[in-house]
This record gives structure tokens, C-alpha cells and sequence, in this order.
């Protein structure tokens, strides 16, 4: 039981140790093991050089900055999946959300509220659809997936009765610096809010008490030993949490291009869950880091801009991401198995 | 199978009855099966219809599979068991729908192809084209592009979504016109963002870092040619890249008006809404109708945006 809990503590930050310390200590690793829990690190690594060879734009500060700027916003949703993957659960209306919350925010600006108030608004549909999620999973002890994948449906069906299935406009100038703005002129302020979220996230997960809760009840509730109210309200935070960064992003989004569909965020739920686990956070709970995270959006990042720098045909890109896709869950599965 | 006759004639004699209420008013009733509704070109095409209906008394009732072909089949057959008059589809893939228009056709209701049409196969359950096709809207912005760069130059087109109707035709349509015009225009890059907005930003973006030169972009869609519009500006290239797109959306043309983009192939959906009720009146009437019925496309550049600009959506 003792392991369980202090498997989040006691690791060196940036890498954590999936496997619990008691349990490997006495025995030898097997020579593959630090391979197959840095993955993404080394896919990360043969993309690169790859890249480099193949494109002699590719390393350019330029497209490296591009590379990030156009990940963070995949990002911000892939750190709330992340926390939420941890509880072993997770959020397919996130697709929903990025496009309800940039619909509620250019509303609220239409109808004359100020900047600040509108992206309250934005971030308060997110944690609405968070409270409903998560209210509806631990009270009926449905199945997170399918929950989810309902709501999503709900949320999307009300942001196209919310626009009569228009495109909308944002009506404050101002409003696109979130999504356009950069530091020093040439850092956006999404990548500086994707790195600092993920930061801020890892140290709340392995330093705070919450954040270790999220790790037992993804692995063990019962053996957590805790109260059962703490992990309900740990889960439903989880939930709140996933969907409001979730909002976030279809604000920034928004914010990025000034106008909004309902299906702004269509895909972004796989991807968000792609990008977890292939940063090294488990489907199956109590393992990973929103660290990790930013790793696993950087690979999916490169290797999107790789297939256009390289003019891959379209059909022959369903084929590597789909294959990304497969390999993803396969090493999970084997991870967790081993 | 007894059953089923019965619950058939039962259907028939509530139709009936119905029928006798509103006297001669009664039109079709209509059954829409959009491709996806979230989308300005749909939100037209279903006013042009609702509009219409209230000159015809007819009943439509709109179902939208958001780009899913196996949920579009699905709503096609929830329409036979409806017993529409009517079913009117927006084809997400044009040969998934062949076996559900069969269907149809067998269960005797009229099918009428909207905007994205079913295979040459699938076009025998069918009994009309209505819409501005595609390939038509490509060929029109295949024009623009001729027309803008002089006949020679760089041009990379974002596209929708790989293997969709529009997709292929769009692009399609455009190379037409330029080897017809005996233009020398190199593609430089045929690149997918999915109708999204925000893809289109990020992969023009890496187009940009890709050609130092290119003359001209094509987004298969006004919002991703506003997109790329954006990655463009954010690179200060808007002096170089002549950006083209498809639709008409209010946001394009006053872009076009602006002279921030060059030029957009008008679909006129709100047409495309009133001429399918109006032929699905005549097929209920019994009548003949011609097998395509086209809506214009219009090209919109600087020069005719003053024209057209009332037509934008």
C-alpha cells in the first residue's frame, strides 16, 4: 500500500519513475526499460535528426518557434487529459468545450461585455461542462468514455444552437494578443501559458496533497486508504480542471484566428489523449506527468510540420499518424502489463 | 410482412388524413441530410429552403452527420422509415450512400443530390443534382488565379478534408483551368487542414517556411483561406502571396473589399435551398425535372466585389 502512495514523491522532477521505487529497488531493470519509458524523448530525437537531413529549413529558430506555437493550444488540452488520465479517466468532451467556450467568450463580447468579463465567461463554460462530467461519472459510476463522448455532444449541439451554426467574430481588438501576441517579439504568449501550466501542474502533482491523491485514486482508491469523499472531490477536480484548460484553449483559439465554429475543437480529444500518452502518462492511471506531456505535443508537432515541409501527400499522412496512433497504445498496453 | 402492410396502410390512411386538413396547401414533406451543418454555405442553403417551403407547404426536416458517412447512411435510412416524399442528401462520401439512395428508391421516395453528388452507379436511384458543383467552384478560382498572376507563378492550396467530395473536385476544378487557359502555374503544395480555421493557419505557416517564393494560395474554403490569410500576415508576406477561396462568406468578401484577399468563388446556397424545394414539389407532383440543376457560381476579385457583395453569407 506504502508504495502506491510514494510513487509520485521522491523521483527526480523532469523524469519520473513510473515503476513504484520498493518494488524495483531489489530487483535488476531490464536493459530495456529506461527505452521503453522515455519513448517520446527518443522518437523526439530520431524525428529531429530526421528532420534535419530530410529539410534544411526545419532547424531554423523560425520554424522551431512555429512548431510550438502552433502545439501549445493541443498542448493546454493534452495537460488537463493529463491530470485526468492519471485518475485513469478521461474527457471526450474537451472537443466540445474548445468550441463552446470561444462561442460563449465572442458572444459575451457581442453583447457588450468587456475583455476580462467575456474570457470569465469562456472559462466559466468550462468549468460547467467539467462539473457536469464529473458529477455524472461519480455519481452513476458510468463509463468515463461513453459519459464523456455524451456530453460532447450535448455541448457541441448547444454552441451550434448558441451561433445558428455561424461563423462568429470577436468585437474587441484587444482580445487577439492572447492568441497572437509575443514576448520579445518573437515568443507567443500561448507557448510561455503551455510551458508554465505544465510546470505549475507537475509541482502541484508531486508536491501537493491533491496532487498525489490523483495519482492513488488512479491506482488504487480502495488500497489509497483515504476517505472516500477526498478522492471523490479529487476526481471531480480532475475533471473541472481538464475541461476549464479545455476552454482555455478555444479561447486562445479564438483569440489566434478572431472567429469561431462549434467545430473548432473536432479531433482535438484524440490528439489531447495522443499527445498524453505518448508523453509516457498511462490509459490506465497513476502514471505520468504533465512534463512528460509537453513532450508527447512537441513530437505530434514536429512530425505534423515534417509532413508539410516534406509535401507528404494527404493520404499517405493519415497513414503515419494513424500509425503513431496504434503504436502509442500498443507500448501502453505493454508497459503496464510488464 | 403482413404486419408491415398493415402498419404501411395504417401510415398511409394518418397521411390521408392529415392530407384533408389543409386542403390543397399540402406540399412534400422533405427530408434533408446535410454533410454537416455547422458550416455558414448550410446555414443558407437551409434558409433558402425553409423560406421556400412556406410558398409550397412543405415539411422539412433537417439531420446533420457532421462528416460522418456510416451516421449519414443512418440518417438516410431513418428517412425511408419516416416515409419522407422527399430524401435530400449532401453526400460526405459519394459512394457510402449508394446502398441507403437504393434503399430509397425501392421504398419509392424521390432522392435528390445536393451540393455533393453520389457516383455515376449511385446516380441511377437519384433523381437530381442540385448545387454548384464543386469542380465548377475550383475551375472558377483556377480563373482568378490565372487571371491575377498573368498565367505563370507558385501556388499551393490548403485543402479540406483528404478524400472528401469538395476536396478532390475543388482541386480537380482549379488544375482544369489552368491547363486550359495554357497557363504555366506550378503546384508547389497540396496540403490538408481539415475546414479548419485555426489547421489552416498552422499549415500555411509551414508552407511559408517551406517556399520562399509563392505567388498564390487556394483554400478549398473561405475560413481557411482567412486562415492562411492570417499566417501570411504574421510573416509579412501579403505584398508576395495572393490568397483565393471558396464560399463567399461575409468575413471573405469584405477581406476581398479590403484587399487583404484576392479573390473567392461565390456559391449562391441560398439559391441552391430554393431550387431543391421547388423540385421536390414538382417530383411530388408527379412532374419531370431536369437531372442537374445548377446554381452560379460568382466570381468575386476587387473589380466585382461591389456587385456581389449583397450575396455574400
Amino acid at each position: 500500500m506504502k508504495t502506491q502512495e510514494s510513487e509520485p514523491s521522491g523521483q527526480t522532477h523532469g523524469h519520473p519513475n513510473p515503476v513504484p521505487p520498493a518494488k524495483s529497488g531489489g530487483r535488476k531493470r531490464h536493459w530495456s526499460e529506461p527505452l521503453r519509458n522515455h519513448t517520446a524523448v527518443l522518437l523526439l530525437i530520431v524525428l529531429v535528426i530526421a528532420g534535419s537531413f530530410l529539410s534544411d529549413v526545419f532547424l531554423t529558430p523560425r520554424n522551431i518557434l512555429n512548431i510550438l506555437w502552433a502545439v501549445s493550444l493541443l498542448g493546454i488540452v493534452a495537460l488537463g487529459q493529463t491530470v485526468l488520465l492519471l485518475t485513469a479517466r478521461f474527457d471526450m468532451s474537451v472537443a466540445g468545450v474548445v468550441g463552446l467556450a470561444g462561442i460563449v467568450t465572442v458572444l459575451a463580447q457581442i453583447n457588450g461585455f468587456g475583455l476580462y468579463a467575456s474570457i470569465a465567461f469562456g472559462l466559466g463554460s468550462g468549468v460547467l461542462v467539467g462539473l457536469c462530467n464529473g458529477a455524472l461519472v461519480l455519481a452513476t459510476g458510468a463509463n468515463p468514455f461513453l459519459v464523456t463522448l455524451g456530453v460532447n455532444l450535448l455541448v457541441y449541439s448547444l454552441a451550434l444552437s448558441l451561433t445558428e451554426s455561424k461563423t462568429l467574430s470577436a468585437t474587441i481588438p484587444e482580445f487577439t494578443v492572447l492568441g497572437r501576441g509575443q514576448l520579445f517579439g518573437f515568443l507567443h504568449y500561448s507557448v510561455i501559458l503551455f510551458i508554465a501550466l505544465a510546470l505549475i501542474l507537475e509541482f502541484a502533482l508531486r508536491r501537493t496533497i491533491l496532487g498525489r491523491t490523483i495519482y492513488v485514486s488512479g491506482l488504487n482508491e480502495v488500497a489509497g486508504g483515504l476517505s472516500g469523499l477526498r478522492i471523490q472531490i479529487t476526481k471531480m477536480s480532475a475533471f473541472v480542471l481538464c475541461s476549464t484548460l479545455a476552454a482555455l484553449t478555444g479561447i486562445i483559439m479564438t483569440s489566434r484566428t478572431t472567429s469561431t465554429v462549434a467545430s473548432a475543437g473536432f479531433g482535438m480529444e484524440f490528439d489531447s489523449i495522443i499527445a498524453a500518452v505518448l508523453g509516457g502518462t498511462s490509459l490506465f492511471g497513476g502514471r505520468g506527468g504533465t512534463l512528460r506531456t509537453i513532450v508527447g505535443v512537441v513530437v505530434l508537432g514536429v512530425m505534423n510540420n515534417l509532413l508539410v515541409l516534406l509535401n507528404v501527400p494527404s493520404e499517405a499522412q493519415q497513414i503515419a499518424k494513424g500509425l503513431v496512433f496504434l503504436a502509442v497504445v500498443l507500448a501502453d498496453s505493454a508497459l503496464r502489463r510488464s | 410482412m403482413s404486419m408491415k402492410q398493415l402498419s404501411v396502410r395504417l401510415v398511409l390512411c394518418a397521411a390521408f388524413a392529415s392530407l384533408s386538413a389543409p386542403a390543397f396547401a399540402q406540399g412534400p414533406t422533405i427530408c434533408m441530410v446535410h454533410n454537416n451543418a455547422d458550416h455558414p454555405s448550410i446555414t443558407a442553403v437551409a434558409k433558402g429552403m425553409t423560406d421556400e417551403a412556406a410558398n409550397f407547404g412543405a415539411e422539412i426536416t433537417f439531420l446533420d452527420p457532421a462528416f460522418d458517412p456510416v451516421k449519414q447512411v443512418a440518417m438516410i435510412e431513418d428517412c425511408i422509415s419516416r416515409k419522407a416524399n422527399v430524401i435530400v442528401v449532401n453526400a460526405v462520401d459519394p459512394a457510402a450512400v449508394v446502398p441507403a439512395i437504393t434503399k430509397a428508391k425501392e421504398a419509392g421516395i424521390y432522392v435528390i443530390m445536393q451540393n455533393a453528388d453520389t457516383t455515376p452507379e449511385g446516380k441511377a436511384f437519384t433523381e437530381a443534382f442540385i448545387g454548384s458543383q464543386s469542380f465548377d467552384q475550383g475551375y472558377a478560382v483556377g480563373l482568378m488565379i490565372v487571371k491575377a498572376l498573368n498565367g505563370t507563378g507558385k501556388v499551393a492550396v490548403v485543402t479540406g478534408k483528404t478524400g472528401q467530395t469538395d476536396t478532390v473536385n475543388r482541386t480537380a476544378g482549379m488544375e482544369a483551368a489552368f491547363k486550359d487557359s495554357g497557363a504555366t502555374i506550378e503546384l508547389i503544395a497540396v496540403q490538408p487542414a481539415d475546414w479548419s480555421k485555426d489547421k489552416a493557419l498552422t499549415v500555411m505557416q509551414d508552407i511559408l517556411t517551406r517556399f520562399p517564393q509563392i505567388d498564390a494560395v487556394f483554400g478549398h474554403d473561405d475560413p481557411m483561406a482567412l486562415g492562411a490569410l492570417e499566417a501570411i500576415k504574421a510573416q509579412g508576406r501579403e505584398a508576395e502571396v495572393k490568397v483565393f477561396g471558396v464560399n463567399g462568406n461575409k468575413e471573405a468578401c469584405a477581406a476581398i473589399k479590403s484587399g487583404e484577399m484576392y479573390g473567392t468563388a461565390l456559391q449562391l446556397s441560398y439559391l441552391v435551398g430554393v431550387y431543391t424545394v421547388r423540385a421536390a414539389y414538382d417530383l411530388n407532383q408527379g412532374r419531370l425535372i431536369s437531372k442537374t440543376i445548377l446554381a452560379p457560381t460568382a466570381p468575386v476579385t476587387p473589380d466585382t466585389v461591389a456587385q456581389w457583395e449583397s450575396q455574400c453569407w
